[in-house]
């Protein structure tokens, strides 16, 4: 399912001293079944962005098309959008409430009214998905480790089987093991299930290893977007808000201060770089 | 944040800002025992007159005001209407089916709503207009002299800064965590009372989860770093009394005047 934004405003307590610009003309297009990441430093306006695309805060100005769904500045009832969109927010654990974990799974399917049987079946699979044991289902999720809980919360989203599915700093505060997991986990979503991704995200080597797709906003608009190779070779724009390049290009840079001709910059695998080189020995050998 | 709430700063350079946190506080003190002095409607609305002036010179648009004691307004209609129905005495000026309206009604809910609506203006006024550190280290400083009783007085006045700060943040938290149920489905908006209450429960316990965590975390960093504030402090901000603090002591006198004269 497609997500279009265009001239999308949003602005904070209008008419008062607290006012404030988050969003200031963003637009940005998410391809269906793509994985797209929204990069940029804090304050950037991410999460502003990732709320109104949920449907949870009304756009100022501008508009944002779901799949056939519209969301506006008069749009008052955002039901039926957000029942497509899953959103995980950042340190999901702090929403967890129920006295065990299949009950705060099931908190979503059954808001959707869906018949017990098969809130059961989906908070099962949900369990499955994010590599949850099931014998952890009559546990309180208070009693569980961090790691443990931010996969509940996660499968308490992913049980309502949304079509595309946003997350806010998803491994943050993870240890590098529990982080790569969550994101090999929403890999798997994307490509196995066809969901749409969309991971926002101030770490690009992360963003760089997952997504397919990058938007880059600063000062609440969408400065940067398009393919990895679009986004990274403006290493100019990217520098001017204070964000670095992924660590795989700044190696790349590094070797061709050595190399002649030069590697392309548009490397962001360590297979690929691995083969590319490879390449390079094998012709030199040759006569 | 997204709405404004009772007691929030609603910061500004006006004369009734930029007044010294300790007149303002020992001026509502006085101002409140002045209200409930005042026994007759044209006291009253003397003092309602002056609010509203005070209101005025603080800059604070009406909308914001009204927003802002809107809670306090149901309570206010509340007794009004209860006053105009329940009170006996004097002419009868309304006679309904199961209802009569007597003047003594009337003159109750006018006299009752204006007061409290006095009180509550006064009061909004004063945290509208003084920063949460201006004001605790105003009623820190009037209560100094409770410290030869060995009453923790610093003590009491943090704990209140603590509690001023941590309102914004526990409600930005609510707001998050509403957020966060309703793109799980949530629906805080339809059904009866029951109904409603309930479809809190899932917002409300993280919300506790997250004070205690919080308070826990502040007093874990404070004894961390060995915070003993009531002994030797000195402090850089120097609160200093000016001469518009002299106008509030004239104004107050002036008043004083006025309502012994009026009552």
């Amino acid at each position: 399912m497609e997500i279009v934004v265009r001239d999308l405003e949003v602005v904070y307590q209008s008419g008062t001293p607290w006012m404030k610009k988050a969003l200031d003309g963003v637009n940005l297009t998410v391809p269906g079944g793509s994985f797209t990441a929204i990069l940029g430093v804090t304050g950037s306006g991410k999460s502003t962005l990732i709320q109104a695309i949920a449907g949870l805060i009304r756009p100022t100005r501008g508009i944002i098309r779901i799949g056939s769904h519209l969301i506006d500045a008069n749009r008052k009832q955002t039901a039926d959008v957000r029942r497509l969109i899953g959103l995980v927010f950042q340190y999901p654990e702090h929403q967890l409430f129920a006295e065990t974990v299949a009950k705060d799974i099931a908190f979503g399917p059954t808001n959707l009214g869906l018949p017990q049987s098969e809130v059961d079946g989906r908070v099962k699979q949900a369990m499955e998905w994010v590599g949850l044991d099931s014998e952890l289902a009559d546990r309180s999720p208070f009693q569980l480790s961090g790691g443990q809980m931010r996969r509940v919360a996660i499968a308490g989203v992913l049980a309502i089987s949304p079509k595309i599915l946003i997350l806010d700093e998803p491994a943050a505060g993870l240890d590098p093991k529990g982080q790569e997991e969550i994101l090999s986990l929403l890999k798997r979503l994307n490509q196995d299930f066809g969901v749409t991704v969309i991971l926002v995200s101030h770490d690009m080597d992360q963003a760089v290893r997952y997504a397919d797709r990058f938007c880059v906003l600063a000062e609440g608009r969408s400065v940067l977007s398009g393919t990895a190779k679009a986004v990274f070779s403006r290493a100019d724009i990217l520098s001017s808000y204070h964000l670095e390049l992924p660590e795989i290009t700044r190696f790349v840079q590094l070797l061709n201060r050595k190399l002649d001709p030069p590697l392309p910059e548009d490397v962001f695998t360590l297979d690929e770089l691995e083969r590319l080189l490879e390449e390079r020995r094998k012709k030199r050998e040759l006569p | 944040m997204s709405q404004i709430v009772m007691g929030q700063y609603y910061p500004g350079d006006s004369l009734v800002h930029r007044m010294d946190p300790r007149a303002k506080w020992l001026f509502l003190m006085v101002f409140m025992i002045f209200v409930f002095w005042a026994n007759h409607l044209r006291s009253t609305a003397v003092l309602l007159f002056f609010t509203l002036v005070a209101a005025g010179m603080a800059r604070i648009p009406v909308s914001v005001f009204i927003r802002a004691i809107r809670p306090a307004l149901f309570i206010i209609l509340f007794t009004m209407i209860l006053h105009l129905l329940m009170t006996k005495g004097g002419e009868a000026l309304l006679r309904l089916p199961f209802i009569t309206i007597y003047q003594e009604g009337l003159r109750q809910a006018v006299f009752v709503s204006a007061r409290l609506f006095v009180l509550i203006s006064v009061a909004s006024l004063l945290t509208f207009t003084t920063s949460p550190i201006d004001l605790t280290d105003g009623i820190e400083w009037l209560l100094k002299p409770l410290q030869r009783f060995k009453i923790p007085v610093h003590e009491i006045a943090l704990m209140m800064s603590i509690a001023l700060r941590f309102i914004p943040l526990l409600w930005e938290e609510t707001e998050k965590i509403r957020k966060a149920q309703t793109a799980r489905g949530a629906d805080f908006d339809t059904g009866f009372f029951i109904k409603r209450l309930k479809s809190y429960i899932p917002v409300l316990i993280p919300l506790f989860l997250s004070a205690f965590r919080r308070a826990e975390e502040l007093a874990l960093a404070m004894e961390a770093r060995g915070y003993r504030g009531s002994e030797g402090r000195t402090k850089w901000r120097q609160l200093r009394f000016s001469s518009l603090d002299g106008w509030l002591l004239i104004v107050a006198v002036l008043l004083f005047f006025v309502l012994r004269f009026l009552e």
